[in-house]
């Protein structure tokens, strides 16, 4: 498995390092008010980014230069959010929301407080706001909620038995959209792959047969940003799945700035487009890399 | 009158091999299995980021 | 030998098999040559439909026809099998012209016919499950009521790397090659064997979506009744 610890590490210091070297690409240009235009624009990836770089911090098994990329991410979506100022006028105004929430329990978990937004979410916890989402999210806001430390009485097996994946399905009723709902199920019930133990047997021993599979088929397609979720998917389990050729593949991928292309398709020249296009995959493989290493050392209790 | 000859049915070891390739069908050269759709629900081939729901309705301004 | 005619005449007389199946009595294998625009093609066509010709005989405990036989001998003579497979699809062909050698030298009470080799020779190791499963699909005629043998056994013992290949053909779309892989699943469920996945449902989900090809249509009709035998 040493040979699997040394391609998570390239991959995961390697996606970190372009992502922080290209940060700028994923600030706001102008003033945005917490309606935010284009929520899909530069709110979703900066929110991606803190996700991946509160992870590496989690899991403190990349070297000193990455940690220190990864706080200095976070210092950054931080800062970008007006120190939470953004979330919580979000979260004020649009009670039933739930990205503010889980932006914010990214940058808790790293130690990053907004008192105020705190006490939104607690409200709107005892509310119950959050309700019309699909399963997988409401899992998702279950974790956060989790994470901040918003004490509920979540049922999370019971949550994921309302997913695609706790249902444990004929694995080829499944479409591309299926696939990534799938994937975080299993992230959430796991935690990041942080309480691995959490996931069902039954669920775990499914994803043990099917992964090789789907891994499989979307490589073939070329469809890597959804591979990488699958190499996440199986570090997350009880008894994580490290294959590797799997990783032999993925890491074969990354250029030489880091990220990792999300499809087959031609890679643009310009540095904007090819953030706008791959910084989704380079988070991907930056968690990726985190939560296999901090498994193959011993990691998720 | 003509008289029909039975012909007795022949091959040639290049029939044989030819019956081979036919017999032994390789699996679909190209694969096509579900992808993203373009033009689905909004545009974006990456509406499922690792957080958030898809776009949010935007308010109209004050 | 004109390889189009060849496989047309192949869909025919999976038509003709299936027909059997469903009641209409035998395959007629006489009768079909004769209806082939040349013998020759004729001939092909019953060596590509292989052991298949005699799918009312082990499905349906039907007599096995000595005119039907005696064509499928007379192919053999016109069409020989490998004496010294060299290529992996020589050994695919190997095991199939086994299969239909056996069923007819259990009809005329010859000697059997001796196995062509290891069957990891031809299958390859199932950890590489893909690729292991695409040579499993190319064998489907060894996989009816009552198979037996080194080959079947072979692919009894790993339920897990079929239903790998099998889901794996399901998505690539490649339904064709999911029928012939369908047949062993039913195979393995008939036999006891707990699968992953619901042999049923594939059945079901394969039959919408692969067209009206006779032998995929028979193939699926193979795998249906290995299921049903046992619900």
């Amino acid at each position: 498995m040493t040979a699997v610890a040394r391609l998570a590490h390239t991959v995961t210091s390697g996606a970190l390092g372009y992502l922080h070297a290209n940060r700028q690409f994923g600030a706001f240009e102008d003033e945005v008010n917490s309606d935010l235009n284009d929520p899909d624009g530069v709110y979703k990836p900066l929110c991606e980014l803190a996700l991946a770089a509160s992870l590496v911090l989690r899991d403190g098994v990349t070297g000193t230069a990455e940690q220190q990329a990864a706080r200095e991410l976070l210092d950054f979506t931080w800062g970008q959010l007006r120190r939470g100022d953004l979330l919580y006028e979000r979260q004020l105004r649009h009670p039933v929301l739930t990205d503010p929430l889980e932006v914010y329990s990214h940058h808790a978990r790293s130690g990053y407080h907004h008192p105020a937004l705190a006490r939104t979410i607690d409200v709107g916890a005892a509310e119950d706001s959050m309700t019309e989402v699909l399963p997988n999210r409401r899992m998702a806001v279950a974790n956060a909620h989790r994470v901040v430390g918003v004490p509920r009485d979540d049922d999370f097996e019971a949550m994921l038995r309302q997913t695609w994946l706790g249902r444990t399905p004929q694995p080829w009723v499944v479409d591309w959209y299926t696939a990534y709902h799938m994937t975080h199920a299993a992230f959430h019930i796991t935690d990041w792959g942080g309480r691995p133990a959490d996931m069902p047997a039954d669920v775990a021993a499914y994803l043990e047969t099917w992964l090789p599979v789907w891994f499989d088929v979307w490589a073939e397609a070329g469809q890597w940003d959804l591979v990488g979720e699958l190499l996440i998917v199986s570090a997350c389990l009880p008894e994580p799945r490290f294959v590797e050729s799997e990783w032999e593949l993925f890491a074969g991928l990354q250029h030489a700035e880091g990220f990792v292309p999300r499809d087959a398709e031609p890679v643009d020249d310009d540095p904007r487009l090819i953030y706008q296009n791959h910084q989704h995959t380079a988070v991907v493989a930056a968690i990726a890399g985190t939560v296999a290493l901090s498994r193959l050392l011993g990691g998720g209790g | 009158m003509s008289v029909r000859t039975q012909v007795r049915p022949v091959s040639t070891p290049s029939d044989v091999a030819e019956l081979c390739t036919l017999m032994v069908e390789p699996e679909s050269t190209v694969t096509d299995p579900p992808l993203p759709m373009p033009n689905a629900a909004g545009g974006l081939a990456l509406l499922l980021g690792l957080l958030i729901s898809p776009s949010t309705p935007k308010e109209p301004r004050k | 030998m004109d390889a189009s005619s060849c496989v047309r005449g192949a869909a025919h007389l999976a038509d003709r098999v299936l027909g059997a199946l469903r009641g209409s009595g035998c395959v007629g294998l006489a009768e079909f040559v004769d209806s082939c625009a040349d013998a020759t093609s004729g001939l092909g066509a019953v060596r590509l439909v292989g052991a298949d010709v005699f799918l009312p005989h082990t499905v349906l405990d039907r007599p096995l026809s000595t005119g039907d036989a005696e064509v499928v001998a007379a192919s053999m003579e016109v069409f020989p099998p490998v004496v010294a497979p060299a290529t992996p699809e020589q050994r695919v062909m190997a095991w199939c012209d086994w299969t239909t050698a056996r069923a007819l030298a259990r009809l005329s009470g010859d000697e059997p016919v001796a196995a062509p080799a290891d069957p990891a020779d031809v299958l390859g190791p199932a950890e590489d499950w893909a690729r292991w499963s695409v040579r499993v699909a190319q064998l489907s005629s060894l996989a009816h009521p009552g198979a037996a043998g080194p080959v079947v056994d072979a692919v009894l013992a790993q339920p897990l790397a079929l239903c790998r290949g099998v889901v794996r053909t399901v998505l690539r779309r490649d339904f064709g090659t999911a029928t012939r892989l369908a047949r062993w699943v039913g195979l393995l469920h008939a036999a006891g064997t707990p699968l992953p996945i619901d042999p049923g449902l594939l059945i079901e989900h394969v039959d919408l979506r692969v067209g009206a090809e006779p032998r995929r249509v028979l193939d699926l009709a193979v795998a249906r009744h290995l299921v049903e035998a046992t619900a």
